[in-house]
């Protein structure tokens, strides 16, 4: 016994040490494996946000070039190919900015001026397609944005060379200024002007306030008796949301319901509960003319009158139908309230009446100039129009404009086509999508 | 591409984002091609199944899509119809979903999985406001103007910087991803929330909170 221990163990530790100098090799060939694709990855972050850092600077002199072309044009069809070129370097200058691993804080000011560069460039080019011209006011802001690009292409251009662009590599708090990005140091960024227009980013649409409230503003213990006289017992107030519509809270004690009122005229805003099933796809004749009334009866109760589905989507157990206001024969498409019915039990379950809130005011809606049958001759000739309506459409955030509706096809696929009322002109085009999960708009 | 506008019609224009799958289409046992493999790909990402991305679903897939359906608080029948599909991300064919419907498709289940990584735990309402902040910053114009633009922003999220982004996102999640698209905002327009447990940015913690929802501060 002793001899075969003499011999064994000793072939035996020697085998296992040999194995594990055979695995420790090949572990310490792996790490070095992995160190290399490591450092392969971390060189392809740094070239990749390298390349974003020049790619910006790139279209933000391309935009200061368009700017000082567009200051000596003469034509409209000149100004207009400078505007849209301005339009695409902004998005150019936004999306290689995003990709840039820098202080969050001071990529928003960025972000801000260059959105709104390219909003306002929009504006201003579709205000020469129609005829309109260029005033002092537009003037000024381009000298400004230009100067900007100017300042602002500097900038980045010392920050690239004295490698101070962030690269992926740092570590640091996404939304506080980074120490050592150069950020404190050098030139400081440049002031953006203030773009003063009728845009989806303009500061003026931000500072939209509702039109639609009516009221003074109320005490949450009446905010509380309206939910009860509304929507029935079981409502607890929660508490109230600031912004640009302040509303009163509550909720049920499940969790499942939630309903806000405005503090100013406690209108119904937005009321959300539970569907009681599971229900999908389109319903059928019967059944959608069943959920249209029991939504339209809410509506007349909470006040909304003249309200005319438009289109519907069914998901979660609910159909969500879309209405809007209709005066004069007229569709409102910005008084626009969706109310969701359960689809088994045919209770209304939801609410938002927030677009209307902020659109709903007396309007003066023009008299058409142009006839159905002269509005239709407007439209494509590709398009046969299968119905004409008249409905008032958002043109900007801040504008309306009359339109015939035109619904028709072309291709296999269904289309509405806007034509302005007074004008002639084609305002919107829009794609009809019908699925499993009713009709939406592209 | 800037996928949401600011028009009334955004509101009209939103319903096209949730366009769903197709209704009637279903994948089950026996079932092969290349759905099959989509779906295998999936589970084996998520950990749900270990077996070959072959194309056919046999009791391995079956039981991993009964797993995945268990976890996900759907019912466990092993059949992949359009609730479970919509909860892998998947738009199965045999409907008429449009070309452009993956697309839109994308869009409810991206943000849906942000929900979930950042909102799991929290209130409906919580998860929802979630959606709403992201909606937000995409129409804003200090933030990119897409969902995937905000989503992605380097160090915007945690969901995304510990890969919880990735994972399959909970029913409820997925539904508060429609009702933000919808429009419901449940922050009145914030563009930021942190967890004041956890949070040590000095600049997010200076700005003024608008309100509370679970473990969440929206300003």
């Amino acid at each position: 016994m002793k001899r075969f221990l003499l011999y064994t163990v000793p072939v035996l530790a020697s085998f296992a040490a040999l194995v594990g100098a055979v695995w420790g090799r090949g572990q310490a060939a792996r790490a070095d494996e992995l160190a290399l694709v490591a450092d392969e990855y971390v060189g392809l972050c740094v070239d990749s946000c390298a390349r974003c850092a020049e790619e910006l600077s790139g279209s933000v002199d391309e935009m200061r070039v368009s700017l000082s072309k567009l200051r000596v044009t003469a034509s409209d069809s000149g100004r207009i190919l400078a505007l849209e070129d301005i339009v695409r370097e902004s998005a150019e200058a936004q999306a290689f900015l995003s990709r840039i691993p820098g202080s969050q804080v001071k990529a928003m000011e960025l972000t801000a001026f260059l959105t709104r560069a390219g909003d306002y460039a929009r504006t201003l080019s579709k205000k020469l397609l129609s005829g309109g011209g260029l005033d002092e006011e537009d003037i000024r802001a381009l000298d400004g944005m230009l100067s900007s690009c100017e300042s602002l292409n500097g900038l980045l251009c010392e920050r690239i060379a004295s490698g101070s662009m962030p690269c992926g590599t740092e570590e640091f708090d996404y939304y506080d200024l980074p120490e050592g990005s150069g950020a404190e140091d050098g030139p400081s960024e440049p002031e953006y002007p203030t773009l003063i227009y009728d845009g989806p980013f303009s500061e003026a649409t931000e500072r939209l306030e509702p039109r639609g409230l009516t009221g003074g503003e109320a005490f949450p213990e009446e905010a509380a008796a309206e939910a009860r006289r509304l929507f029935g017992e079981g409502f607890s107030y929660e508490g109230r949301t600031e912004g640009k519509l302040p509303t009163y809270d509550f909720s049920d004690e499940e969790g499942r319901a939630y309903l806000s009122l405005s503090v100013r005229g406690l209108h119904a805003v937005r009321w959300m509960s539970g569907s009681s099933g599971e229900k999908e796809g389109v319903p059928g004749e019967a059944e959608y003319g069943r959920l249209v009334s029991a939504a339209e009866e809410l509506l007349e109760r909470l006040g909304y009158d003249a309200m005319r589905p438009t289109c519907a989507q069914y998901y979660g157990g609910g159909a969500l139908i879309s209405f809007v206001r209709e005066e004069e024969g007229v569709l409102i498409y910005n008084d626009l309230v969706k109310v969701t019915v359960d689809r088994e039990t045919f209770e209304p379950i939801g609410l938002d009446a927030r677009n209307y809130l902020f659109s709903h005011t007396e309007r003066e809606i023009p008299e058409p100039v142009l006839t159905p049958s002269e509005a239709e001759r407007r439209a494509s000739p590709e398009l046969s129009a299968e119905s004409v309506g008249l409905a008032l459409i958002p043109l900007t955030p801040q504008t309306e404009a009359l339109c015939y509706e035109l619904h028709g096809s072309f291709g296999g696929s269904d289309y509405v086509v806007f034509v302005n009322a007074l004008t002639g002109e084609e305002e919107q085009i829009l794609i009809v999508v019908s699925d499993g999960n009713g009709v939406s708009t592209l | 591409m800037r996928s949401v506008k600011r028009t009334a019609f955004a509101l009209l224009l939103a319903a096209a984002l949730l366009l769903p799958l197709a209704a009637g289409a279903s994948v089950g046992y026996g079932s092969r091609g290349e759905e099959v493999k989509s779906i295998q790909q999936r589970l084996k990402n998520w950990g749900y199944y270990s077996g070959a991305v072959d194309g056919v679903f046999g009791s391995g897939t079956l039981a991993a899509v009964k797993s995945f359906q268990r976890k996900n608080g759907l019912a466990a029948d092993g059949i992949v119809g359009p609730r479970t599909a919509a909860a892998m991300g998947l738009t199965l064919s045999g409907g008429s979903a449009p070309a452009s419907a993956g697309t839109t498709t994308n869009e409810v289940y991206l943000l849906a999985r942000l929900i979930s990584g950042e909102g799991r735990g929290e209130p409906y309402k919580g998860q929802v406001a979630i959606g709403a902040v992201v909606l937000n910053r995409v129409r804003s114009a200090q933030f990119p103007n897409t969902i995937a633009g905000v989503i992605y922003q380097r160090g915007a999220f945690d969901a995304v910087s510990d890969g919880q982004v990735n994972l399959a996102p909970t029913e409820s999640s997925v539904r508060a991803a429609r009702d933000a698209l919808n429009g419901w905002d449940p922050t009145g327009g914030c563009l930021f929330y942190y967890n004041p447990a956890t949070a040590t940015s000095r600049w997010m913690l200076s700005r003024p909170v608008k309100l509370r929802i679970g473990n969440h501060s929206f300003c």
